[in-house]
């Protein structure tokens, strides 16, 4: 059997709700928090576009994790280090920033809720006139205020968004856009929020498109109907800031006009997208982990095997797993949870029909299949290898090989071999090849 | 014998490769009898030799057909294929294997029609 304990890496809102459910379900838990307190991004957020209170959410999590016998909170402190497979994993986890208390922590299951990051770069000028008469916030910073302290906002005349603010408007920089899913439906709620609480404001919107998801459409059609105005721009040419006369406009290309526009802007909120922290690659060396190609810590087969990571018993959630909206968050939390109790109540591992084994005699340990392994299978040294394998040769997992033959049809020595269809059996028998001799089509 | 039918071996993946191959037969589209089709679990698994050894057994062209770009069920094996084909085709033009081709496509699961359609080309 695995080890009855779990670990959760990260003490936000995916973390905190992983682990009150993992510890309720009679798992032992530890918690591993970087920063001195729980509660990560979420504890900058107010209400959700349901109108659920995130803050009262999160203090019910808070007291739930922290007065339970089952859970044990790390804070200011990190996993440094994941190793074993197949539910014998053992953490290493340290203080930030100080090594040498290290704890070894046994777990059989672990549940990565490292969170994601709001975009804070300054894509097209937008961030660099502050002051002035001009305030520019991100989407989270005005949910900050209108939280805490609202009357501030009622002395901007004029309140424009901009969507989609990202890498991607950066001169040059080689991203291209992704959809963050949640800020759409948050700046249409606050626009509207903006133009209601005060009906003589101009609240414009300026987007390149706006994905409202599901029933969120109606939130569209409602802050058109309270006067908000939409003013859609090609991303190519993406909204300017400007001081005339020291009042803060945005000069936009309107996509239907094909006109440029002078939108007032005493407050301009961007919609800054949400990106991998910029520490994902560390933490996901740390954890053994793969990151996916935009960064985010990457799942198995998102439609068969969502939110479990290539490593047997390691599950992902919440903004480190991708841009999603506070009510995704919540459901994966509870679904990678829930995988790593099956994980952990499992007492076998089915090995797959077709796995790649490697011919120690043959193999040259060019590490070929170590490159190009799509899945970071092979490896070389470390724990986990059979008896007597030699270490300076490579080693197939058979529980982690999911049997693609990249690397058999890669070997420059051959030696590596797929169960059902190996050269035996497509060239030797015939079925690439052979089979025309019989057909006279060849002849 | 008429005009000789080009005789063509299909290397394809289990997934978005072999699916449409079924859903072409459900669909009764024809395609010639010279067409022969190997199942891989996926095309990242097409080595050179495979391609070497249908030409050498007579075939005319090998097609690959794979997931297309980001959908691959193995994460990256149709690009690894692309790049392996490309490979043979600039080696195989030293090696006098002009006249035969080999080529890849993308296909997908529900596209039953483009396989016929990739073959005239």
């Amino acid at each position: 059997m695995p080890e009855p304990a779990a670990l959760v890496v990260g003490g936000g809102l995916a973390g905190l709700t992983a682990a009150a459910w993992l510890a309720d379900a009679g798992i032992d838990v530890h918690l591993v928090e970087r920063e001195a307190v729980l509660g990560g991004n979420a504890a900058r957020l107010g209400k959700t576009p349901e109108g659920r209170s995130v803050p009262e959410l999160l203090e019910d999590l808070v007291s739930r994790v922290g007065g339970h016998p089952r859970i044990a909170l790390h804070l200011s402190s990190e996993v440094v280090r994941l190793a074993g497979f197949r539910g014998e994993l053992s953490a290493v986890v340290c203080p930030v920033g100080g090594a040498s208390a290290e704890r070894v922590l046994r777990v059989g299951a672990t549940v990565v809720a490292t969170g994601g990051a709001e975009y804070r770069g300054r894509a097209h000028g937008l961030g660099g006139l502050e002051g002035g008469s001009s305030r520019v916030l991100t989407l989270l910073e005005l949910g900050q205020l209108l939280r805490d302290e609202p009357e501030i906002l009622s002395e901007a005349q004029s309140v424009a968004f901009v969507g989609c603010v990202g890498p991607w408007d950066e001169p040059n920089s080689g991203v291209s856009w992704r959809c963050s899913r949640a800020c759409c439906e948050t700046m249409v709620r606050q626009a509207r929020s903006l133009k209601e609480s005060h009906p003589g404001r101009m609240v414009s919107v300026l987007v390149r498109e706006v994905n409202t998801y599901g029933f969120r459409e109606e939130e569209y059609t409602a802050a058109r109907k309270a006067g908000v105005l939409f003013i859609r721009f090609d991303p190519a040419h993406p909204p300017r800031l400007e001081l005339d006369e020291g009042r803060a406009r945005l000069v936009v290309t309107d996509l239907a006009l094909g006109e440029s526009l002078a939108v007032p802007a005493d407050l301009t909120v961007l919609a800054a997208a949400m990106l991998p922290r910029p520490d994902a690659a560390r933490t996901a060396a740390a954890l053994g982990i793969a990151l996916g190609e935009d960064g985010f810590l990457r799942e198995w087969e998102p439609k068969t095997r969502g939110l479990a990571s290539l490593e047997p018993g390691v599950f992902v959630c919440g903004l480190a797993h991708g841009p999603k909206p506070v009510r995704e968050v919540l459901t994966q939390a509870l679904a990678a949870a829930h995988g790593a109790l099956a994980h952990i109540a499992t007492d076998r591992t089915v090995r797959p029909e077709e796995v790649a084994s490697i011919d120690v005699k043959r193999c040259a340990s060019c590490l070929t299949c170590v490159r190009v392994c799509p899945y970071g299978v092979p490896r070389v040294g470390g724990d986990g290898f059979p008896q007597g394998w030699p270490r300076s040769r490579p080693h197939i997992d058979e529980v982690r090989c999911q049997g693609c033959g990249t690397c058999v049809a890669e070997c420059p020595a051959r030696a590596i071999a797929l169960e059902s269809c190996g050269d035996e059996q497509l060239v030797a028998s015939g079925a690439v090849g052979g089979w025309l001799a019989g057909t006279g089509g060849a002849s | 014998m008429s005009a000789r039918e080009p005789q063509i071996t299909i290397l394809c993946c289990r997934y978005c490769g072999h699916i449409p191959m079924e859903l072409a037969g459900i669909e009764r589209a024809q395609y010639p009898a010279s067409v022969k089709v190997v199942e891989l679990p996926c095309t990242g698994g097409v080595s050179v030799l495979h391609l070497l050894k249908a030409l050498e057994g007579g075939a005319d062209g090998v097609l690959v057909t794979s997931c297309p770009d980001g959908n691959c069920h193995h994460l990256s094996g149709n690009k690894r294929a692309t790049l392996r084909s490309l490979r043979r085709e600039t080696s195989s033009k030293r090696q006098a294997w002009r006249r035969r081709g080999s080529g890849s496509c993308r296909s997908e699961s529900d596209t039953p029609r483009r396989l016929p359609a990739s073959f005239a080309t």
